[in-house]
């Protein structure tokens, strides 16, 4: 399958920070969010991807192409976490930059979803919502016929039905298999929606990059007492957390695990529940 | 790079009704105390200055971050800053030359030569502010950068008090030849000191991260 975007042992050093050896690709006509707690390095993974950071390591490709011209940019639209646009800007105005930016920016479309997500044309950005700045900032992506979509936590801030109907938007948009888009999100809940594959980041580091059908379907938590944990095989331990009256512990088959241990419960685990394990509980 | 003109000049239109008012107000002081040769020089260096504006709108509101996804290059970027300076720097000649050529007319003091000489001048010096401090903003941001550029002034303003010392000390005569020259001079010269400016602002904003 190609691959819309592909980076390789990216790494970025700060003096209190490293984003350590991140490496994943999205195939094309996909969907991969971007997952991890405050500060784990998803914005600093987007920043290396777009070249805003300059990395200390590793290789970044856009359909098996480095981001050295002007024109593949043109086939890639990016929402940032905030507002990127002075606050006197309007919609309209802001239309006019992005058809002076871009050769493939369709007006119509960019009318259309500013009626679709209700912007008014001449109203200022400093007197929109949180939400309307993202949905302008959508808009503006969304218009000029990209192929990859890079959004960091482009969903916050919205209203559930909002955010449905911007799920929507973008499960209309990798109907195209030419598209794919990279998001990053704390909504765990929108990305098991529209995810194709989750990449969690914790600390810089990928615990694990995995198609999310897998992850649904096949990890499980086993919740079993102390002395059963004891006896579990270590081997089947991805994390494993000590609560109150019991332990649970993350599996990576879990039928496989609840044939072998008859006497835990193994339920299915959502993308939240796996990222709490692996955040606060303990890895082997 | 139209695009990075286009954010600009909407960005600045809500400070450019102050700036007209203010510009106003001062040129009429400055018309009824004193003679109107300063006025265009000062108010194209004041049009100038707007550039320092615009990277505080753009630090502001995170525009370079957003502006590098675009299809647009970091040089391009770089020179986009130096095309709105001269665009201002124009714009607050033409304002200066329109606001002499008013007061001429109405004290019957029409001086053709003079209104050129001071657009020319208007254009070289306001420019030249601007190559100053393009390149200090882009190293330091637009709130270090003004004070930093307070102190440029301030040294370039003793440089220009020394060669004119220099000369005085020597009696070297400032001649209609030395003034002609240096005339023709001072664009080759601004040309040069432009490229510079713009070389290392680049290097300054290909070092930033974002």
């Amino acid at each position: 399958m190609d691959n819309a975007l592909q980076v390789e042992h990216l790494q970025k050093n700060y003096s209190d920070f490293t984003l350590n050896n991140i490496t994943f690709s999205l195939p094309k006509g996909c969907i991969m969010g971007l997952i991890g707690e405050n500060g784990a390095g998803k914005s600093t993974t987007i920043k290396g991807i777009l070249n805003l950071i300059r990395t200390d390591e590793g290789k970044v490709a856009f359909w098996g192409n480095p981001l050295s011209s002007q024109i593949q940019k043109e086939d890639i639209g990016v929402v940032f976490d905030q507002m990127n646009f002075y606050g006197t800007l309007t919609p309209g105005q802001l239309g006019k930059i992005g058809a002076a930016a871009y050769r493939n920016w369709d007006q119509k479309t960019y009318e259309n979803y500013l009626k679709r997500f209700s912007l008014p044309d001449k109203k200022a950005l400093k007197n929109f919502s949180r939400g309307m700045q993202v949905k302008q900032a959508l808009a503006m992506a969304l218009s000029h016929h990209a192929k990859l979509l890079i959004l960091d936590e482009a969903t916050s801030g919205l209203d559930p039905i909002m955010r449905d109907e911007i799920l929507d938007i973008f499960l209309d948009f990798v109907q195209d298999e030419e598209h794919s888009i990279l998001i990053s999100s704390h909504i765990t809940s929108d990305l098991e929606k529209i995810a194709d594959y989750i990449t969690f980041i914790h600390q810089g580091n990928i615990i694990f990059s995995e198609n999310k059908d897998t992850l649904i379907y096949n990890y499980g938590i086993l919740r079993c007492g102390n002395d059963a944990f004891l006896a579990l095989d270590k081997t089947d331990i991805l994390a494993c957390r000590k609560m109150d009256y019991q332990w649970e512990v993350l599996v990576a088959d879990r039928k496989a695990a609840a044939s072998k241990y008859r006497n835990a419960a193994v339920d299915p685990a959502t993308i939240d529940e796996i990222m709490l394990l692996y955040v606060k509980g303990e890895r082997q | 790079m139209k695009s990075l003109l286009l954010k600009d000049i909407y960005n600045i239109r809500q400070n450019m009704k102050q700036m007209l008012l203010i510009l106003l107000f001062i040129s009429a002081c400055m018309f009824f105390n004193s003679s109107p040769s300063g006025v265009m020089v000062f108010v194209s260096v004041l049009f100038t200055m707007m550039t320092v504006t615009t990277f505080a709108i753009d630090e502001q509101s995170h525009w370079e971050k957003y502006a590098l996804i675009m299809p647009i290059s970091r040089k391009t970027y770089v020179m986009e800053k130096y095309m709105i300076c001269l665009m201002f720097t124009l714009a607050g000649m033409v304002f200066g030359f329109i606001e002499t050529f008013i007061y001429q007319l109405a004290t019957h003091s029409l001086d053709a030569v003079f209104l050129g000489s001071c657009a020319f001048i208007s254009i070289m010096l306001g420019f030249v502010c601007g190559i100053l401090y393009i390149p200090i903003l882009f190293r330091f941001g637009s709130e270090q950068a003004r004070l930093i550029i307070i102190g440029v002034i301030a040294f370039l303003g003793l440089v220009g008090y020394l060669i004119y010392w220099f000369f005085k000390a020597l009696s070297i005569p400032v001649t209609r030849q030395l003034l002609t020259a240096a005339g023709f001079l001072s664009p080759i010269l601004l040309l040069l000191f432009a490229a510079i400016s713009y070389l290392l602002s680049v290097r300054f904003f290909q070092a930033k991260e974002f």
